[in-house]
């Protein structure tokens, strides 16, 4: 087991789990053993991913080497961080590089590299421009910080928020527990970080706004107030905190608690402690879900079987209502049925909404470029017009994204629910009031669908990491799409000099109409590309939804099958068998007895902590879930 | 008074010109104000990104608060100090005649009574201020770019276009840059607002708030010399200003009037050994601690508000280990830390000595942009004659080579050549000497050969049939300044003792045109 530091709970928790596959075991439902082996994941691998943003230069690094009590990103006064640093629990200090695929070769490699030449590797002394071509370097420590799972990633803040640089970031935020957002008490947050922290804030539900550096600044109080109320006035939801990454330093040195108050780290520590612990619940909520799904199945079968055994007069009432129950199973899984429905146009909505979105932006962006270009000389300054194009066109894509993944979920909320309608038909059925009590009890798994997780559990289940590939790959296909020269523009920028005015003007115009020309051409391959993208991206997504509702909704099946079967056969032995009916009752308390610890796993933690502080959204996008 | 007497009288001449076809309306009011401006002190821009640090580089430049700083977002409105008879202060609405308005009691540096308008409703503000600091320019403090508050940054950007409102830009523009990262876009954005007219000649970057840069810590100024070197390298940056210095703001403000009180807490502190060193941690522990040490709470806020942390640290570290012994002492170091004292030289190298050039050219713009705006029967000879102007006149061609240079659009040749070039050419200050290459006391003797070998060497690359026409033409300007400075040290007019700041009254200049104006039909 990779999870160094496992609590009772967890331990609990994997007993449970161990039971109710053993019992999934006995009755021979290999899909319902299936399902609950893969549930293990969720307590066995726990990941906690927090990561760390902001602008250059405001104590990003210092903060985790704050947090850490170790100097292990490198900080300087001028050098910053280059390449996304992944700080996770090792025994053995390690830490390996992973380089970006060869544009021919297609795959990412990996090397281990020394501790001590991190910075060769991370900051751009090293590693100038990220000339070594690294995506990520990840760092294993053995601090007790990083025991419960917590992943801290350092992020370079190089080239700014918006950039295509930071945008590859933002693509992993749906799958990120937290944000630390690091912004420093020299002045208010600019229109650019309030923006960025509203989107942030779309993708990743909890964000911890840090403001560093208040050791300096003795008006740093007034800064955090004027701060708090941009924050309030643009709608973002966040955790505001007040640290000094020096003081916890010199605190660490001196032994100091008082200083260490005052550095506002402990703060920080019980933000990370609650998002850990959300994480945690989430997690056991999750798989004590699974669990209680799986024993409802289990107990139907049992139930009617030994319903039929002792009640055979009641056999016929229990099989119609059964029978009924599996036609509407049956119907819930045809493509006629009404979640299906929805997840279809759901999705053909969103691939339209978030097309015209996206084109919509980026004519914006053509408008602008286009003034740009007819107030300017493109011959002049093209080398930064191109780096602001790009620039302009990833920031809007980074709301677009926003938009693309806000109306996944909303779609995913919906196709949720329809399918809970459904399912609870399926579960109650009208007539038969005895039956009904067997089918009752057969549930579908509410960790899928359950209310109270729909947003963070059931969704997270689904986005697999898509959603950041898909960010991914449009700022790829941002980065690789060559803004073709103007032609002629090297000969306009040496027309300067010729001797007539109008001579000079004809050229100028001459230029800024093939620089326009070549920005259109960039634009149309750039909508065209990213479309694609974008429109491959959901649709995997939206597959990946259906399979995962259409499992569902077999195994439902099944389990009504099942039921049906178990009745049929109790009714096939005519004379009573009491020693069957004992076995059953046998197994039906054993079940009770999981499904009873299922449930108190899925309420204890919550009982131990309480809710976070209101206004701020719980749950943490769910702990790698489903 | 000035050096381009000439200059400035041919470009009036030319704005009397275009009144006599302009006779009412926009254009002749704001011809008029073109006429007016050729009397005033060259208009500096302070601008930059929110909180870079403006109002304070202000107050430090006129050695007194006249701006209102703040902790937050402070400055709303682009406001105007020139030297006047008297102190006044007038408010210019975006629309309606402009109107006298009271200043608050404890001086301009307070809140300003608008009248009832808000700040998106005002133009500017105008503060007449006595202040010798005010007399060779008016300097115009402007909201940041960046700001949370739109509207304000979109004013400040109609300022520094030289394509917008003619009469109301600047000439010239001191340009603040916090420490940012050089990938960033946004690290030239506010020189982006109109990258083609913006000459590189007439801007001059701060890297702002340079104590803060290295966290306070004692040596926090030589990372900012460090970023500072390293953005003067960049050639992106390199177009678009001239140089790159680091200024501490705050430190230059505060350090002018350093009191006697605040030295003699200072130097308590700088006693206070381990204790004081606890205090030193950070800026609540030194305003709110309780200590055994005799500087009360207040006065140390006091100390910290006007200083920072860096400034604090460093007065404490002077006086401890004794490299100063007195107030006026550590006024004075904590100037030469700040690099005020660089920056003022700076401007008056390149932009005061320059400021005819700079005004001239800013009376042209407006002067083209008012015929090519309001077509007039006439306005096609005028226009030539403005095209005349531009082309004779040998500053413009001085200036615009210097700039085509800078941004690279423009080579004199392969071999290093292009720094000799810039520097004749007046980029590290326009005396004679400056231009050589030589240091100020360099004898006449010196200057005699310097010019000559400068001379000779730029009249071969004009001259050679093999280079390219643009660099023969660039070698023909330079040939020109040549000859201009080697016609001042001919008459025996030549300045006995270069002055490091060139004094406005020179008189090299007039002697350069009448040079010029002789040979000029030969040339061609």
């Amino acid at each position: 087991m990779s999870a160094p530091q496992t609590s009772s709970t967890v331990q609990y928790a994997a007993e449970t789990l161990d039971l109710a596959i053993k019992g999934s075991r006995v009755y021979e439902r290999e899909d319902l053993v299936q399902r609950l082996t893969g549930a293990r994941r969720l307590i066995a691998e726990p990941a906690v991913t927090v990561y760390v943003v902001g602008e250059f230069k405001q104590g990003k690094s210092s903060l985790i080497n704050a947090l850490l009590t170790a100097p292990i990103c490198p900080v300087d006064d001028d050098i910053a961080t280059a390449v996304p640093t992944e700080i996770r629990f090792a025994a053995q200090p390690n830490a390996t590089a992973t380089y970006q695929p060869d544009e021919s070769a297609g795959r990412s490699w990996i090397e281990q590299i020394p501790i001590s030449e991190l910075g060769a590797y991370v900051s751009e002394a090293g590693n100038p421009g990220n000339a070594r071509r690294l995506r990520s370097v990840t760092v294993g420590l053995d601090r007790q910080l990083l025991a419960g799972g917590l992943v801290l990633v350092d992020t370079p803040g190089v080239g700014g928020l918006g950039s295509v640089h930071n945008t590859v970031t933002v693509g992993a935020l749906p799958e990120a527990h937290a944000v630390i957002f690091v912004s420093d008490a020299s002045q208010e947050l600019t229109a650019e970080e309030v923006k960025f922290l509203r989107t942030a804030g779309e993708l990743c539900p909890r964000i911890i706004f840090a403001m560093s550096k208040i050791d300096l600044y003795p008006q740093w109080r007034r800064i955090l107030e004027l701060n708090l109320g941009h924050l309030r006035r643009s709608g973002a939801s966040v955790e505001p905190l007040a640290i000094s990454s020096t003081l916890r330093v010199h605190a660490a040195q001196a032994q100091d608690e008082q200083l260490n108050d005052e550095s506002g780290f402990p703060a920080l520590l019980s933000a990370l402690q609650r998002v850990l612990h959300d994480a945690e619940r989430l997690a056991l909520q999750s798989l004590a879900n699974h669990v209680l799904s799986a024993v409802s199945q289990l107990e139907g079968t049992v139930r009617s079987k030994k319903a039929a055994l002792e009640h055979p007069e009641r056999v016929a009432e229990l099989t119609a209502a059964l029978e009924t129950a599996n036609e509407r199973a049956e119907r819930l899984k045809a493509q006629s049925a009404r979640w299906q429905q929805i997840l279809v146009d759901g999705f053909a909505d969103i691939s339209s909404d978030v097309d015209f979105d996206l084109r919509s932006r980026v004519r914006v962006v053509l408008a602008e470029a286009e003034k740009t270009i007819d107030d300017g000389d493109p011959g002049k300054n093209w080398d930064e017009f191109e780096q602001w194009l790009r620039q302009r066109i990833a920031s809007e894509a980074m709301d677009n994204y926003a938009l693309l993944v806000r109306s996944a979920r909303e779609v995913g909320a919906r196709v949720a629910e329809h399918f809970e309608i459904a399912e609870a038909a399926i579960t109650t059925p009208t007539d038969g009031a005895a039956a009904s009590e067997f089918v009752q009890s057969i549930e579908v798994d509410s960790s899928f669908a359950g209310e109270r997780k729909r947003m963070a559990g059931g969704m997270a289940g689904f986005q697999k990491g898509y959603m950041g590939v898909l960010m991914i790959t449009m700022m790829g296909t941002l980065t690789s799409l060559v803004i073709p020269l103007p032609i002629g523009l090297a000969a306009g920028a040496l027309m300067g000099r010729a001797g007539f005015k109008d001579e000079r003007k004809r050229q100028l115009e001459k230029c800024r109409s093939q620089a326009k020309m070549s920005v259109r051409r960039f634009i149309d391959e750039f909508n065209l590309k990213a479309g694609k993208d974008s429109r491959d991206g959901l649709r995997r997504l939206q597959r990946d939804m259906r399979d995962g509702y259409t499992q569902r909704a077999e195994e439902l099946q099944r389990s009504v099958n099942e039921a049906l079967k178990g009745a049929q056969e109790a009714v096939r032995k005519v004379e009573s068998d009491t020693k069957e009916a004992q076995r059953l009752q046998t197994d039906l308390d054993s079940l009770r007895m999981v499904r009873s610890r299922a449930t108190q796993l899925s309420e204890s933690p919550a009982r131990q902590q309480p809710e976070p502080r209101a206004g701020v959204i719980a749950g943490g996008g769910g702990g790698g879930a489903g | 008074m000035n050096g381009d007497q000439p200059l400035l009288q041919q470009i009036s001449e030319l704005l009397r010109a275009a009144r006599r076809l302009y006779t009412d309306g926009g254009p002749a009011a704001t011809l008029a104000l073109a006429v007016d401006r050729l009397e005033e002190p060259l208009r500096v821009a302070i601008a930059g990104r929110v909180k870079a640090g403006k109002s304070t580089l202000l107050n430090a430049l006129v050695g007194q608060d006249l701006a209102a700083t703040d902790a937050g977002e402070c400055t709303r409105i682009v406001t105007w100090y020139r030297d006047g008879i008297t102190y006044q202060l007038m408010l210019h609405p975006r629309s309606g005649p402009a109107r006298q308005v009271p200043f608050a009691r404890s001086g301009p540096a307070t809140a300003i009574d608008l009248d009832g308008l808000a700040p998106e409703d005002v133009d500017r503000l105008v503060v007449d201020w006595p202040s010798p600091a005010l007399r060779d320019m008016t300097l115009i403090d402007t909201p940041g770019m960046g700001s949370m508050s739109t509207g304000l940054s979109e004013h400040t950007e109609s300022l520094l276009a030289p394509e917008g409102d003619g009469a109301s830009t600047a000439d010239a523009v001191i340009y603040l840059m916090r420490h940012m990262h050089s990938f960033d876009v946004r690290f030239l954005e506010a020189f982006h607002d109109e990258p083609a007219q913006r000459w590189p000649m007439n801007t001059i970057g701060v890297l702002a708030r340079a104590d803060e840069v290295g966290h306070a810590r004692l040596d926090a100024l030589s990372a900012a010399h460090r970023i500072a070197a390293r953005y003067r390298d960049d050639h992106r940056v390199r177009r678009l200003c001239q140089t790159v210095i680091p200024v501490a703001g705050l430190l230059a403000a505060s350090g002018a009037s350093l009191r006697q009180a605040e030295y003699r807490s200072l130097e308590i502190l700088a006693a206070g050994g381990q204790e004081a060193q606890r205090l030193l941690v950070s800026a609540d522990r030194f305003v709110n601690e309780a200590t055994s040490l005799e500087v009360l709470p207040a006065e140390r806020a006091l100390l910290l508000e006007r200083f920072g942390m860096y400034g604090v640290r460093v007065g404490i570290d002077l006086i401890r280990t004794g490299q100063v012994t007195s107030a006026t002492d550590l006024s004075r170091q904590f100037l030469r830390y700040s690099g005020l004292d660089e920056l003022r030289q700076l401007l008056a190298n390149r932009f005061a000595a320059r400021a005819g050039v700079l005004k001239a050219r800013s009376a042209l713009l407006t002067l083209e942009q008012v015929v090519r705006e309001f077509p007039h029967p006439e306005g096609e000879a005028l226009l030539r004659d403005l095209e005349q102007f531009r082309a004779g006149a040998h500053e413009f061609a001085e200036v615009e080579l210097s700039d085509r240079l800078r941004t690279g659009h423009v080579s004199v040749g392969a071999d290093g050549s292009a720094e000799r070039a810039e520097r004749l050419l007046g980029a590290e200050g326009i005396d004679d000497r400056s231009r050589l290459g030589l240091p100020p006391g360099a004898s006449e003797s010196e200057v005699m050969a310097a010019v000559r070998e400068a001379l000779s060497s730029w009249q071969r690359r004009s001259e050679d049939p093999t280079a390219p026409r643009e660099h023969r033409e660039a070698a023909r300007v330079l040939v020109r300044t040549c000859e201009g400075i080697l016609v001042r040290h001919l008459d025996g007019q030549s300045e006995a003792v270069a002055p490091a700041v060139p004094s406005p009254t020179s008189s090299a200049q007039p002697d350069q045109h009448r040079v010029e104006a002789a040979r000029a039909p030969v040339a061609e």
